[in-house]
């Protein structure tokens, strides 16, 4: 009998922490990103809901941020802030404030994935991708974003600002060199919901997937790249398979071509062998050819780097050379 | 007017020379390969065709070989299997008489590698080519069923009574071969009809094909986190021969020097310091620790690495 109480004060403790505990959850929490997260982008959206009844304010604060007060307010529950990425593990913490007093706090680790940078092409295995933009996820956002497509198939915005893709997404276009239908936000462009041959296993995880490999929509526009190096009798492997976004960032970037890295840096990436910075061929002397830090001759107002001599795409000579022979290449620059 | 005269007899003279040489070029021909061919199989069939019986040997000189034929009065073609080496290959096909030089033609063939950085970029004029259309068949006949005789998945109980066997047989006799070549089912892999008439391509990428039986594999490599770049492009064959090879799992090289083949910056390493910073030396297989196709480990490691 006296057992029986025991159970039940435990049943009733546990019942009342449990609606606790409920109550707690509602007052903040990340709807966005799930914990453990992998992004391709240096940029995440923050969706945070709050209750006005026991939060204030809300602070956002990461690795790599000036943190961000949002002021919470009874009209709304759901608040959006983008936030920057560090490459590798980022730790974002979301605090809710009532009278200036912490009343909860959760944080959510992201992860910055780069092929171009080995020490970022491996997250840790607690990592995983998802996917936003699935019907469930969209009808938190309904209350205050209209979620439809509202770009006219290849017309550009007169007001990119009124792209309904661009007041979350705003930042993937905030680099100095923009890829044009990025920075015109004619997003569905690519971002088709089509799953190519090698991410078929992506199929409806999210509306707007981008193919695998990304080649074929690229060359939709780049028709006269794709002729051109279809000719060469050589071509470099990424470009080759299709695979364009390997060194191109297709939203925008600080390098030219928006590429993901500089370009001594982006080949130097994979091709280890020639991090030391001197080329295989010795020149006369017996001297090794520089491959960067010095200015390039064949190309006014630009440093010298790998594709100074080399074409990154294709070519009808060997080693991927610029021009058609060895002689002709070294006088590009030595001409007399 | 003697200049005339000398012009004349000038032109009558090129005219002659040309009519003996054509004369002569035309006692034999080889109708295959054609000059510069570019191929990546270290075998080729040369396919002599004669019209005069002004010799009665001919010899085919290859880089490895040499190899005699004699002319047999009732039949016009004949073809030999060659091994050929990478990179630019001669092949002098030669006549003779009585044991006395008659003629001679020669074909360049260079045989392609992705896999050695010195045969990745064949010179300009080599240039790729295929046998298998109506019109060489057509010469083939005479003496060749030239019809693909394989049931579908149904293997041969002998393989010498494929009829793609008796030319080809050459590329299955490495030691280590690949199921549907050593018996002989091709158009399990070739049956790609080509706009140029060629009959017998592959699919582009080939993991297409590869995957119609190693479905199991695909369905584990796809849901690993990582996948190595051939894999995942689709080239299986980068590494592998899908007919035979000396080395296990037909890959194309022994497997160190496959993946520092691209990975130089380990060989490097390797040849420097005899080691690398994951401990290889020349005794262990880079694919001990690292798987060559998918995972979900970083660094394509087989185990779990704890430090």
């Amino acid at each position: 009998m006296r057992s029986c109480n025991y159970l039940k004060n435990i049943l009733l403790t546990l019942l009342f922490s449990l609606s606790l505990f409920a109550q707690e959850t509602a007052l903040l929490k990340v709807v966005s990103p799930p914990n453990s997260d992998i992004s391709d982008e240096d940029i995440v959206s923050f969706v945070v809901e709050a209750d006005s009844n026991f939060i204030d304010w809300v602070k956002i604060s990461g690795d790599r941020n000036a943190t961000f007060n949002i002021k919470v307010n009874p009209s709304h529950n759901y608040y959006c802030k983008s936030i920057h990425l560090n490459l590798g593990e980022n730790n974002i913490t979301v605090s809710g404030y009532k009278d200036d007093k912490l009343v909860k706090q959760e944080s959510r680790m992201v992860f910055l994935k780069s092929t171009v940078h080995k020490e970022y092409r491996y997250p840790p295995e607690k990592y995983s991708r998802n996917y936003f933009h699935n019907d469930s996820n969209e009808k938190v956002c309904a209350t205050c974003h209209d979620m439809s497509v509202n770009e006219v198939k290849d017309v550009a915005f007169v007001d990119v600002t009124t792209s309904n893709c661009y007041q979350c997404h705003s930042q993937v276009t905030a680099k100095q060199h923009g890829h044009a239908p990025a920075v015109n936000w004619l997003c569905t462009s690519c971002h088709s919901g089509e799953v190519g041959e090698f991410n078929k296993a992506e199929k409806n995880k999210t509306k707007y997937t981008v193919p695998d490999p990304i080649g074929t929509l690229c060359y939709s526009c780049h028709k006269k790249n794709k002729d051109k190096w279809d000719k060469k009798r050589f071509k470099h492997e990424p470009a080759e398979s299709g695979r364009c976004n390997k060194c191109h960032n297709s939203h925008s970037s600080p390098n030219p071509f928006f590429t993901r890295k500089p370009a001594w840096e982006l080949c130097t990436g994979c091709h280890k062998d020639k991090v030391a910075g001197v080329h295989i061929v010795k020149t006369f002397g017996r001297v090794m050819h520089p491959t960067h830090n010095i200015k390039d001759p064949s190309r006014p107002g630009k440093n010298l780097s790998c594709i100074s001599c080399h074409n990154p795409h294709a070519s009808t000579s060997s080693s991927l050379l610029q021009s058609s022979s060895a002689f002709s290449l070294c006088t590009r620059c030595h001409k007399k | 007017m003697r200049l005339i005269n000398s012009y004349i007899k000038f032109f009558i003279f090129i005219c002659m020379s040309f009519v003996v040489l054509y004369a002569q070029n035309d006692s034999f021909e080889i109708s295959y390969p054609q000059d510069n061919r570019l191929q990546t199989e270290l075998t080729l069939n040369v396919v002599v065709e004669t019209h005069a019986q002004n010799f009665d040997t001919v010899k085919i000189i290859t880089p490895k070989d040499k190899i005699d034929i004699d002319i047999d009065s009732n039949k016009s073609i004949y073809c030999k299997n060659i091994s050929l080496k990478l990179g630019e290959n001669r092949i002098t096909v030669r006549t003779y008489k009585n044991e006395k030089f008659v003629d001679e033609k020669i074909r360049h063939v260079y045989v392609s590698s992705q896999l050695y950085h010195q045969y990745k970029y064949p010179p300009q004029k080599y240039k790729n080519s295929h046998f298998h259309n109506d019109k060489n068949e057509a010469k083939c006949v005479k003496c060749h069923d030239m019809s693909v005789n394989e049931v579908e998945k149904v293997a041969f109980i002998d393989v010498t009574k494929s009829n793609c066997y008796e030319c080809h047989k050459s590329i299955t006799k490495e030691k280590y071969g690949h199921a549907p070549a050593v018996n002989w089912l091709c158009t399990a892999c070739h049956n790609i009809k080509s706009k140029d008439g060629f009959k017998y391509g592959t699919i582009e990428p080939v993991s297409k094909s590869c995957f119609d039986c190693h479905k199991e594999n695909k369905e584990l490599w796809d849901a690993s986190r990582y996948r190595h770049e051939p894999l995942d492009s689709g080239h299986c064959n980068k590494c592998h021969n899908s007919h035979s090879s000396p080395y296990n799992m037909f890959v194309r090289k022994p497997v160190n020097e496959i993946c520092m083949g691209c990975h130089k910056d380990k060989h490097i390493k390797a040849i420097l310091a005899k080691n690398t910073e994951c401990g290889y030396d020349d005794k262990k297989l880079c694919i001990e620790c690292h798987t060559p196709h998918a995972t979900n480990r970083p660094f394509f490691l087989k185990n779990k690495v704890t430090k």
